[in-house]
């Protein structure tokens, strides 16, 4: 039987939207890899954090690496990890000019005031995109329409069985690009293994980098992990933002300590979240105490991950039809108009 | 006073329990069955529990000595789908955090009623699940103590996911030299790519059934003597093995830190992808639990699980192709984590837990 258009369309949201919530615990998973790497192998390279905000144009607009690295006097690289790019050619040259930002000045390095000589990027691809997105890279930069003015260094890194050691392991290896770090471009000119297994454990104190998760994500860990301490019975019960986060200040603790950093989870996507419980039914906001939810946890929700993506994706695809709906009786009005003109 | 040595029940009550369950088993087809549970929380308190689900039990204590007590319950309970109001007579033995569930009624009133009450005493109760090789051990040391061979009747045994099969040879041979010895069962299944999930087995003095679900029934022998044996030493092994779920949960930890359980299977469970599916398939149908599944199998699996009884959550993931890895999350209980290795237990494959750090 086939699926009608509104079926059809919200599989595909909800395959997105699981895509999402995947790629972003594998980019967890990858940043503490190299973290517990570097930590263990390197003697110059040091893995910064996660959490500092990092700034252009003078404090003006904030860029988010996925991981920041240090190494000799001041000197530093900003990381980009990517678990899957756009076919299309707009989006994806839209996706790669983050890296333009990543090559200006940029403020919240481990430094005494911020700022660093000079930085390179890594950008971390996945194996299956990286002959297509070096290709696109080189010629945009040629044609001018992407201006990376920093050493860029790509490297190709998936996660799979490696039968030697009958383990699971990251692999990362340099594809193309030079960086000033010698340290670093001799560990990925000989390949970087992570062994997976050995990063679960931290994973479970860091599931959050200093990106924001599909809220799906957010949504599913606040739900599972963090809703539980706050009230243990199955009862609906009254929380507030600062509830969550006090949890969260205790449970996922910051990567470092820069900046005023207290927790991975920050509190503008703790009001997202709320603000999302609510809208699909699972939360109410207090009417008089601003920042109190009232959790209505009397739904037994089998799998919560897949409850929220289809509510949200059913939510997205109302929506959009209504918008659609405005804009086609919008035309209809104006014809008559048009007609007589 | 009683002059009961470790491990026996005091003469006087030993002599009581013996009376009530020859009493049963002198009916014609008369057996008895005893389920055993542990808990923290006094017995007489989990009573108002039951009559909360519609259960009318009414229990006097019979009987009580060093620190054993022996409690007399009449249970009824309607069932509509049966249109009848089912009702019947139980005892409980309690010492410390041992519960023994004890009837000769029928296996109706034991389904319907006795293991009922457990499920709703969760999680204050926690009924107790055995290992193939616990059992093993346990008739081990019986027919060595007793010096009588165990021959069995019947076995079963379990597949991947809990596929059950029965075994049962004997059934038209009359010559008692023509049994086979437990210890054959126990190879049988093995042989046959599963483990023992349950097994009946006779000596001159006994025969009885043992499970790896922690229910005992008896056609022949004295309680006394299944307390010494099985029951007494039941406990001993569960609450054992049952510490490594002491305390897990983030929030009980001074650093916060996550304290993993490895459950390692003897088989490599996991190196096919379609394996990979049916145990997620598997996990979706634990009652009273939500779970979602972050990352589907390639090639690790990792799913983060709710236990919706006591709000407990706890992550599984697979670890190489023959183990999995259980991390307790902020609020974990130890009850969460017996009810959820017993599913695995029973509806899985039996593996063996650790402690992941050690």
């Amino acid at each position: 039987m086939s699926e009608n258009p509104e079926e059809k369309l919200l599989n595909i949201c909800k395959e997105n939207r699981r895509a999402e919530c995947d790629r972003y615990y594998q980019t967890v998973l990858l940043t503490l890899g190299l973290k517990d790497f570097l930590e263990r192998n390197a003697k110059e390279c040091r893995f910064i954090s996660t959490e500092p905000r990092f700034s252009i144009n003078n404090g003006e607009k904030e860029i988010k690496p996925d991981v920041v690295l240090q190494y000799g006097h001041k000197n530093g690289v900003l990381c980009e990890i990517k678990t899957s790019f756009p076919f299309n050619d707009v989006h994806l040259l839209d996706s790669l000019k983050q890296l333009e930002n990543y090559s200006q000045e940029s403020l919240g390095w481990d430094t005494t005031d911020r700022k660093i000589d000079n930085h390179d990027i890594l950008l971390f691809c996945p194996m299956v995109d990286y002959d297509r997105i070096s290709l696109k890279l080189k010629n945009w930069m040629e044609t001018g329409k992407l201006e990376i003015t920093k050493n860029l260094c790509i490297c190709e890194w998936g996660m799979l069985l490696y039968p030697k050691w009958g383990k699971e392991i990251i692999l990362i290896r340099k594809r193309s690009g030079e960086m000033a770090c010698e340290e670093l471009n001799l560990f990925l000119e000989n390949n970087i293994r992570l062994d997976v297994s050995s990063l679960h454990t931290s994973y479970e104190e860091c599931k959050f980098t200093r990106k924001e998760p599909p809220i799906e994500y957010t949504m599913t860990q606040l739900w599972t992990d963090v809703f539980p301490s706050i009230d243990s019975t199955d009862k609906e019960f009254e929380t507030s933002i600062d509830d969550v986060l006090a949890i969260a200040y205790q449970f996922y603790i910051p990567w470092s300590n820069l900046e005023g950093e207290f927790s991975q989870i920050r509190r503008t996507w703790v009001k997202k979240v709320m603000q999302k419980y609510c809208e699909i039914g699972v939360a109410e906001k207090h009417l008089e105490i601003k920042g109190k939810y009232k959790i209505l946890r009397g739904k037994k929700i089998k799998n919560i991950q897949e409850y929220m993506i289809e509510k949200l994706c059913k939510q997205t695809i109302k929506e959009k039809s209504k918008f659609q709906i405005n804009e086609q009786e919008e035309d209809t009005k104006q014809k008559p108009l048009d007609f007589f003109d | 006073m009683s002059d009961s040595q470790p491990n026996t029940l005091p003469i006087s009550l030993g002599m009581i329990l013996n009376a009530i369950t020859k009493s049963h088993l002198d009916k014609p087809r008369g057996v008895v069955r005893v389920l055993t549970a542990i808990t923290d929380t006094p017995f007489k308190s989990l009573i108002d529990d039951f009559r909360r689900y519609g259960i009318e039990i009414e229990c006097t204590e019979v009987a009580s000595e060093n620190g054993f007590n022996l409690w007399s319950c009449t249970a009824a309970r309607r069932l509509d789908i049966y249109d009848m109001v089912l009702t019947g007579n139980f005892h409980v033995l309690t010492k410390n955090f041992s519960t023994f569930f004890i009837t000769g009624e029928k296996l109706f009133f034991y389904k319907k009623m006795i293991k009922p009450i457990l499920k709703i005493a969760y999680p204050h109760l926690l009924r107790v699940n055995l290992h193939t090789g616990e059992i093993f051990k346990l008739l081990d040391e019986f027919s060595t103590k007793t010096k009588t061979p165990l021959k069995y009747n019947d076995f079963w045994y379990k597949k991947l996911f809990g596929e059950a099969f029965t075994v049962k040879k004997h059934e038209t041979r009359i010559d008692i030299e023509d049994y086979e010895l437990f210890e054959d069962a126990f190879r049988e299944a093995r042989n046959r790519g599963g483990w023992l999930d349950r097994i009946t087995v006779f000596n001159k003095n006994s025969h009885f059934t043992i499970a790896r679900n922690g229910m005992l029934k008896f056609k022949k022998g004295t309680f006394s003597d299944y307390y010494q044996y099985f029951l007494n030493n039941i406990v001993d092994l569960v609450t054992t093995r049952w510490k490594l779920f002491e305390k897990k949960g983030r929030s009980e930890q001074p650093k916060r830190e996550v304290k993993p359980i490895l459950v390692k299977f003897e088989n490599e469970v996991f190196d096919d992808a379609i394996l990979k599916k049916q145990f997620i398939q598997g996990l979706s149908k634990y009652p009273n639990c939500s779970y979602s599944v972050i990352h589907g199998g390639n090639p690790h699996l990792y799913l983060t699980m709710l236990d919706r009884v006591d709000n407990s959550s706890f992550s599984v993931r697979t670890y190489g192709t023959n183990a999995l890895l259980i991390s307790p999350q902020i609020r974990t209980t130890k009850a969460a984590l017996v009810r959820f290795s017993t599913y695995l237990l029973n509806n899985f494959q039996e593996g063996k837990m650790t402690d992941f750090q050690s």
